[in-house]
């Protein structure tokens, strides 16, 4: 196995295999995806946004009662976002949000065909969510290309919809791209949503009130 | 967690499945080790890029079925150790639970068992685990089985984050 890149880095060496085997060497498999999460500040805004523009299906509510009682750090909800296996998890936890400029980590799903794409560009443009079309290499006007479409949820997460097949044009933008670009103000959504998607929280007090 | 939908399982109709999954890593090699022999992922592309403000170089490996992960060499944008999320979460057999623990264990990397409150039940019965680890840069990961037997030996609900790290200078662990 070689652990040298074109990207030029190997301070690792050879895998230490006289020390531990593999997983594959002791028969340890991962079988599939089970969740991944996203922090979020509140659960009516992302709610909102992650079953009215991006489709999902609310398959666990969430349950303050341990937050409350101290003995957990926070409540999650459960979406179903795509079809294949695997779900997401948007846990309540209002800090550890991705800076503007930082698009990793991220989570990228696929639709099936230019269609489906066009109505979830639709539905970003309807909700005021900023997108950018990107692909690796121009093509001719009008060429099926594989493309992404970078957007975030109003946690600023980041995400990424690939489509494997869309004809390219000018709204394509070729190479890389800002990702700052994609930042929204969550207050925004925040207006949209009754109260109730977060605990209360106690206000502190000024010094000598 | 209430269930809304308690029949069979609800189908969202717009976004059809996962393309991959996109771990910040500060080295590359060091990433590919581990996530090739430690968590089994086979290495797909090893010279990728991602695009993003520049081109970030980026090994595409294949964990499971039907999941790719992007490591990506990324300067900055590290979880706090005490920050559960975000995170991943991927399935393996309860059988197996015990293994993974002595696994991690022998490549120097720290695990937490944890059983949620929900899940208490009698010893023995088959139940909810969560075994919870960090990378060498500290991405959060979950491996859980639903149908590990309970006992006495992992925590409940709670676990202490840093227990979990190790750091990324300190790992790959030297070999005897």
């Amino acid at each position: 196995m070689a652990f040298r890149t074109k990207h030029g880095e190997s301070d690792v060496g050879e895998p230490p295999s006289g020390q531990a085997p593999s997983a594959a060497e002791r028969g340890l498999a991962i079988r599939r995806l089970d969740h991944f999460t996203v922090p979020v500040r509140d659960f009516h805004v992302s709610c909102k946004f992650y079953t009215e523009v991006l489709g999902g299906i609310i398959t666990g509510e969430p349950d303050w009662e341990p937050f409350l009682a101290g003995r957990s750090a926070g409540s999650h909800m459960s979406i179903k976002l795509f079809q294949e296996a695997g779900r997401l998890v948007l846990y309540w936890q209002p800090w550890g949000h991705p800076e503007p400029d930082q698009v990793h980590p991220h989570r990228a799903f696929t639709v099936a065909n230019a269609e489906q794409l066009a109505e979830l560009l639709r539905r970003l443009q309807q909700a005021e969510v900023p997108w950018i079309l990107v692909t690796p290499v121009a093509a001719r006007p009008g060429e099926p290309v594989r493309i992404s479409a970078y957007f975030r949820d109003p946690d600023m997460n980041q995400l990424e919809v690939v489509c494997p097949a869309y004809p390219f044009g000018a709204e394509v933008r070729v190479g890389t791209f800002d990702p700052a670009a994609l930042c929204y103000p969550w207050s925004e959504w925040r207006r949209l949503v009754p109260d109730g998607g977060a605990p209360n929280r106690p206000r502190l007090k000024r010094e000598g009130t | 967690m209430s269930q809304r939908s308690p029949g069979a399982p609800p189908t969202p109709g717009l976004l059809q499945g996962v393309d991959r999954l996109t771990i910040p890593v500060r080295n590359l090699a060091k990433a590919e080790l581990f996530y090739t022999q430690v968590l089994g992922a086979e290495v797909v592309e090893r010279d990728g890029t991602e695009l993003g403000a520049e081109e970030q170089p980026c090994v595409h490996a294949q964990l499971c079925p039907g999941v790719e992960l992007a490591l990506v060499k990324q300067a900055f944008g590290w979880q706090p150790i005490d920050t559960s999320n975000p995170h991943v979460a991927f399935e393996i057999p309860g059988a197996d639970v015990d293994r993974w623990v002595a696994h991690l264990a022998a490549w120097g990397v720290p695990s937490a068992l944890v059983f949620r409150e929900d899940y208490v039940v009698e010893i023995g019965v088959p139940t909810r685990v969560e075994l919870h680890f960090l990378d060498p840069d500290g991405t959060q990961f979950e491996l859980l089985a639903y149908d590990y037997p309970m006992d006495d030996r992992a925590a409940r609900g709670h676990y202490n984050p840093w227990d979990l790290y190790y750091g990324p200078l300190a790992w790959p662990p030297p070999r005897t």
